[in-house]
């Protein structure tokens, strides 16, 4: 046996042992709790699939795929995002014209990683889709429901930023060159590369001041102003309910996944270095794959989060103690007792 | 008030330049001995030194929140950052050199070159369609023209005296490199309007 082999994770994996291993099931079985209570049913998608399917749609990420050939010669692709591989399996599921469908999964995800990377956490991934969805209305349930999800977890100081992907499409079209490059200039703030559009795309706030913006430029064209005042009503209806410190304005957002067509948006949460929860309306990827039916969800790395939630120690299986008794029937007989009082008891 | 906002410097040449520029806008800071951390006279930043290279690994992870250095770091640390503010100290120049004597002796299309900035050299060059073959060095990368490891170097160029007392001279410069004030996203995101303010004190 190779000893260098035994101690090493292959990067892009992740191995949890006991106590972790039932934090991640005490939570995802709290998640799962409220995705049923808001009326999302589960979905579980294949490990992998036929790897041509979505290289159109991995972009940069196609460099940390796992990629391997079946015993036929096809070339597969291991999960790496589950969007892509739930977009393509109710794509299949479902038939044109369906009625709306909430759907939710947790799951894990392969993909290569830099060793230095390691601690990114983002193997594991919660998430919710809402298919057959309409914006804008639609795209509050989604966001509320996130919300919850927050809420839950117990991380009130985590910040929800909106932007939209329609606008950046609006202002600069299919046709403008090095588009892909001002999508990561608006993205990472790198103004001198953006230049005149700066004012717009910099802006950072709430809805009463989103409208104040966009009556300071009136150059901006009627489907600009359209994605501009769609956002903050948007806003505005997060903020009359209550949620003015949770949701943020950030025209900086736009999406880094082709995919996405509107709304989108990301999950900031102190301390952590990346998003926790990355998300927003994507119309036309379902198409890709059979079904025209627009849809809106998110996902969130659960494993970036765990161990920031408090959970009661007693209530793990490591604390089980020991049932009293000199018999087998006897301890069998006080484990039932002390068990159906909610304790854990081994025999 | 908040708590204050994280900065990285690296140690060394761009130290003392930052310190000076941040202190001449009413951010003084002053390290005490072999204290690799300290905290500005108005509360506003915690800043930690560490070592150049090392510097965009701490503001990836979140450790710390904001860092100064040159574009050439980030770029080899291949990690994206929330763009703030370029400075005007700091700049110099990435530039291929080689002996002043040399005589182009490879095969058409293929270089051999020392250097430590092996991504941006690698990207550099393919993004040319020129194949490369790299040879990382750490340091002194002046010696290996001289010495025979490599016909050509990539390297920083700020007067070019080093080359000059080494034989070697500019063949080309391949990028401006600049000195810049950048944020870890996600922590940009959260303290947006604290590091707002922030920027504004630096850009006068």
């Amino acid at each position: 046996m190779n000893d260098a082999q035994l101690y090493k994770l292959p990067p892009g994996t992740e191995r949890l042992v006991l106590d972790e291993a039932f934090r991640r099931q005490v939570l995802t079985h709290r998640v799962q709790n409220l995705f049923t209570s808001w009326g999302y049913q589960p979905v579980q998608t294949p490990v992998f699939d036929f790897y041509d399917l979505y290289a159109p749609f991995l972009g940069s990420s196609s460099e940390s795929v796992y990629r391997l050939v079946d015993r036929e010669g096809e070339l597969l692709v291991l999960r790496s995002d589950i969007t892509l591989f739930l977009a393509r399996s109710m794509g299949v599921v479902l038939r044109q014209g369906h009625e709306p469908l909430r759907v939710c999964y947790a799951d894990t995800i392969l993909r290569h990683q830099n060793l230095e990377d390691i601690s990114a956490n983002e193997f594991y991934q919660i998430g919710a889709e809402f298919i057959g969805s309409k914006a804008p209305a639609d795209d509050l349930e989604v966001l509320l429901l996130l919300d919850d999800i927050l809420t839950l977890l117990g991380l009130g100081e985590a910040r929800i930023h909106l932007g939209s992907r329609a606008l950046f499409d609006q202002v600069f079209g299919p046709e403008t060159p090095g588009r892909q490059g001002l999508l990561d200039a608006v993205a990472l703030r790198r103004w001198d590369e953006v230049g005149p559009w700066t004012a717009l795309f910099s802006y950072q706030g709430d809805a009463a001041g989103l409208r104040r913006l966009l009556q300071t430029l009136p150059h901006l064209t009627a489907p600009v102003r359209a994605e501009l005042t769609l956002l903050a009503d948007q806003a505005q209806a997060l903020e009359a309910l209550g949620l003015k410190d949770r949701f943020r304005v950030d025209l900086s957002e736009v999406g880094r996944h082709d995919y996405y067509t509107g709304l989108v948006f990301q999950v900031y949460q102190p301390g952590l270095g990346e998003a926790l929860a990355t998300g927003g309306r994507y119309d036309k990827l379902l198409a890709r794959f059979g079904l025209d039916s627009p849809s809106v969800g998110f996902s969130l790395h659960l494993g970036k989060v765990e161990h920031l939630v408090p959970l009661d120690a007693q209530a793990a299986p490591s604390a089980a103690k020991a049932a009293p008794g000199k018999t087998l029937a006897e301890r069998l007989d006080n484990a039932r007792k002390l068990r159906a009082e909610g304790r854990n008891v081994t025999l | 008030m908040s708590e204050p906002l994280t900065l990285v410097l690296p140690k060394g040449r761009l130290f003392d330049q930052v310190q000076e520029y941040f202190g001449a806008r009413g951010l003084r800071f002053d390290f005490a001995d072999r204290k690799l951390t300290a905290l500005d006279e108005t509360g506003t930043l915690k800043i930690i030194l560490v070592k150049n290279a090392d510097l965009p690994t701490y503001v990836h992870h979140g450790i710390a929140g904001l860092g100064v250095c040159g574009d050439d770091v980030v770029y080899e640390s291949g990690h994206e950052f929330t763009h703030l503010l370029p400075f005007a100290f700091g700049g110099t120049k990435m530039a291929l050199a080689a002996r002043k004597d040399h005589v182009r002796q490879e095969a058409p299309g293929h270089l051999t070159i020392a250097t430590k900035f092996t991504k941006f050299t690698r990207d550099y060059f393919h993004g040319l369609g020129i194949p490369v073959k790299i040879i990382r060095l750490d340091g002194s990368v002046e010696l290996a023209p001289v010495l025979g490891l490599a016909p050509y170097i990539v390297d920083l160029v700020e007067t070019g005296s080093t080359l000059q007392a080494n034989g070697l001279e500019v063949l080309e410069t391949l990028k401006t490199i600049g000195v810049n004030l950048f944020a870890n996203t996600s922590y940009f995101k959260l303290r947006y309007q604290e590091i707002g303010r922030l920027v504004d004190t630096l850009r006068n």
